[in-house]
């Protein structure tokens, strides 16, 4: 009688259904845990984390950072993350290109060129990225080989080893340099911004691009002319069967890059169409009335409009590209998936730490894009209303 | 330059003139604004003109259609042999060449799912039931069991795993979707908290490390002598990855709900479940159809990663027909095929989403 009045209580009866929620679960995972130690104990497998100190003992052939088969696994899992980084930033940086220039067109007052880039964001959009990576993977293989490569204004080659461009021939110089240069462009936003912060007329004087610009060359050419340095370029020369010098972008890289830029392109182009139309005409119309070219009307009134509701949109395709890069395992290109994920898994058999590790990986990735979105949306919605 | 010489008279007057001069008032406003647009318009129609001629000459002209073997294809154009001597091995895998029709029943099941969304004139607890029994029925008619013969799931391949997979994936993920979603709108903190993490968890990972998951880790997990289909795990996951971002699709329909319909469900006295499952979810459901079908979209393209854990979806057979040596060379014809395959049903239902979301701003007004 008692236990039936307290469960007509609404709070008791919630507590209660919580907890035998809360419970169920701990019981799954309790068991779950308990079959897994039991089956590893079985295979002989330790668990825990010690595997990541031993000799990997495969090749990557592509690494940012010195690698050989003697190094451990836990090197080999940075240069899979790298591998995954720079395949998606360089990814974002072709698909925005890309996708900006094809939504434009999408809503270009042009007939047939609005008509095409249609067509073509459709065809590019729903057709699976697998299929559009394997297919830029055969085209890439079926390059002529490298005695026949392709020359590229006498300094990069086309084959079906991937593409061999020039590079600073120490290596070091390159991450030194791209260091400074961000640091330069983020001191000339903060002096512009601080000049900026002054005007009377907010948003509306000068850009802040040229101070940016102009702090990402100089500083980097300031400490390039004070250091004693020296730049040289590596430019690769074809042996017959091989190249020597500059570096190689592998078959792989090449066609995974290409496939994800052009398929998160069709996703952008998407975006930038819908943010665009999304302004009303009379935006346009106050701009005219206000005497303002139309440039200039583009540059201060309708694209700053356009960007804000940009910018989660964009931030989960780039979270996609992301993402989307672990599909490297399908071509062979050693990123996280297919390093930590694949090769390492299999040597060792830790299936639950490796894929725990490369999980733990995407979502800090995923944590760090939304906080910084986060951050620069905040930003801009303060200076729009 | 150009417009001068379009502009001629006589080019508008052996035409009807009413026509003529509405057409050309047409191209001028879309086509040729200014000089700098019609050259632009111009090079865009010869380059596109001329790109439609070599790809119409390379994909039909000159292409082969008829013959058994590679050593037939003499022409400059596309070989079409790999498709169409291995067509049956595309559409049903391995299957037993007597029981295909049940193949054919499956996916006529699966494709009347699209036509029932539209039929208003349908109970809508009819589509209900329909979409509940299809997974099942599908399974039954794929698989055998009473009345048909059991055919092993290894057999399994080609477009009948892709379509399998998408569109039980999708019945089963509803659900799952539906009680993430009010978990994650719950008063209740444990029951909201466990719902945001299992959506943020799943909704931050690729779907390859989950696939990984399931083809490598899940056999840790389960008591020795358990061994589940390599088809139903990765259906699982499919399910499971599908339904945290359906339940984000829900949660945005939950929210646009309107105030009162929650207050006068509680106005009359009804429970939570009765007043989400009568007032609030039908309600809901209906205004997130189109969506759902995009997310739909989405589902069938990503059943193509089954093949990273070696199941045999359309690609799989794909790429195992470019490496066959007897098709060597043919990568091209074979993966426009596959490109195609997927442009036609997925271009064809992402229109049809966006038709049923016009019809349902109508109804709205």
């Amino acid at each position: 009688m008692f236990v039936t009045r307290r469960l007509q209580n609404a709070r008791v009866l919630s507590a209660v259904q919580q907890g035998a929620v809360l419970l169920l679960v701990a019981a799954v995972f309790y068991w779950l845990i308990h079959e897994a130690s039991v089956n590893l104990d079985a295979k002989g497998i330790a668990s825990g984390f010690g595997f990541l100190a031993d000799r990997a003992g495969y090749d990557i052939t592509f690494h940012l950072i010195d690698y050989t088969p003697n190094d451990t696994y836990f090197r080999a899992y940075l240069v899979g993350l790298l591998n995954t980084l720079l395949v998606s930033l360089m990814s974002i940086a072709l698909a925005t290109l890309l996708g900006v220039l094809l939504g434009v067109c999408r809503v270009s007052g042009n007939w047939l060129i609005s008509r095409l880039s249609y067509l073509l964001v459709e065809f590019l959009r729903n057709v699976p990225l697998v299929v559009h990576l394997i297919w830029w993977y055969s085209l890439v293989l079926a390059l002529p080989s490298v005695r026949q490569a392709i020359e590229l204004f006498d300094v990069a080659f086309l084959s079906n080893r991937g593409l061999t461009i020039p590079w600073a021939s120490d290596g070091s110089l390159v991450g030194w340099g791209l260091l400074w240069l961000c640091l330069g462009g983020l001191l000339g936003s903060l002096a512009m911004g601080r000049y900026l912060a002054r005007q009377p007329w907010k948003g509306l004087g000068p850009s802040r691009w040229p101070a940016i610009l102009g702090g990402a060359i100089a500083l980097p050419l300031l400490c390039y002319l004070i250091s004693d340095a020296h730049w040289k370029w590596d430019v690769p020369v074809s042996h017959g069967f091989s190249f020597a010098g500059g570096v190689a972008l592998t078959p792989e890289l090449l066609a995974l890059w290409l496939a994800l830029s052009i398929y998160s392109s069709s996703y952008i182009a998407e975006i930038v169409r819908g943010a665009i139309q999304s302004v009303p005409r009379g935006q346009y119309e106050a701009a005219d009335a206000l005497g303002f070219r139309p440039r200039k009307a583009m540059a201060k009134l309708i694209i700053p409009q356009a960007i804000y509701p940009m910018i989660p949109q964009v931030t989960s395709t780039y979270l996609n590209i992301i993402k989307n890069s672990s599909l490297g395992v399908v071509v062979g290109f050693m990123e996280l998936v297919s390093s930590t994920g694949g090769t390492t898994l299999n040597q060792t058999g830790q299936a639950i730490e490796c894929i725990a590790l490369v999980m733990a990986t995407y979502c800090v990735f995923s944590l760090v894009t939304s906080a910084l979105m986060n951050f620069y949306n905040h930003r801009v919605g303060l200076r729009t209303h | 330059m150009t417009t001068t010489t379009l502009s001629t008279p006589t080019s508008s007057q052996t035409l009807p003139p009413r026509v003529a001069s509405r057409a050309w008032r047409w191209a001028r406003r879309q086509l040729f604004p200014s000089p700098l647009q019609a050259l632009l318009s111009l090079a865009t129609l010869i380059l596109s003109g001329w790109f439609a001629y070599v790809a119409l000459d390379w994909l039909v002209f000159s292409a082969t259609f008829v013959g058994t073997s590679q050593a037939d294809c003499t022409g400059d154009g596309a070989c079409w042999l790999p498709i169409t001597q291995r067509l049956g091995l595309f559409v049903y895998g391995f299957y037993p060449e007597t029981q295909r029709w049940r193949v054919d029943i499956a996916f006529a099941l699966a494709a009347g799912v699209f036509p029932l969304l539209y039929i208003k004139r349908i109970d809508r607890r009819w589509t209900l039931a329909y979409l509940v029994l299809l997974p099942f029925a599908m399974w039954w008619l794929l698989k055998g069991g009473p009345g048909l013969p059991d055919i092993s799931s290894t057999r399994f391949a080609g477009i009948l795993v892709t379509v399998f997979l998408g569109v039980v994936g999708m019945v089963f993920a509803l659900p799952i979707g539906i009680l993430l979603a009010l978990g994650r709108r719950s008063k209740k903190p444990v029951i909201r908290v466990l719902s945001v993490l299992y959506i943020e968890l799943i909704r931050s990972v690729p779907v390859i490390t989950l696939l990984f998951m399931a083809s490598l880790m899940i056999q840790l997990f389960l008591p020795s002598g358990w061994n589940l289909d390599i088809l139903l795990r990765v259906l699982a996951v499919l399910v499971l990855f599908t339904a945290a971002y359906m339940a984000e699709t829900v949660r945005g329909g939950l929210q646009g709900m309107p105030k009162g319909q929650y207050e006068a469900a509680a106005a009359l006295g009804f429970s939570y479940w009765k007043a989400m499952g009568l007032i609030i979810l039908p309600q809901v459901l209906r205004n997130t159809i189109p969506p759902l079908l995009t997310q739909f979209v989405g589902l069938f393209k990503e059943t193509t990663l089954v093949m990273v854990v070696g199941v045999l979806d359309v690609v799989g057979i794909a790429m195992s027909t470019t490496s066959a040596p007897e098709w060597i060379g043919r990568e091209n014809e074979v993966y426009l095929f596959l490109a195609l395959f997927f442009f036609a049903i997925c271009f064809a239902l992402s229109r049809y989403a966006r038709y049923l979301e016009r019809q349902l701003e109508k109804s709205r007004q």
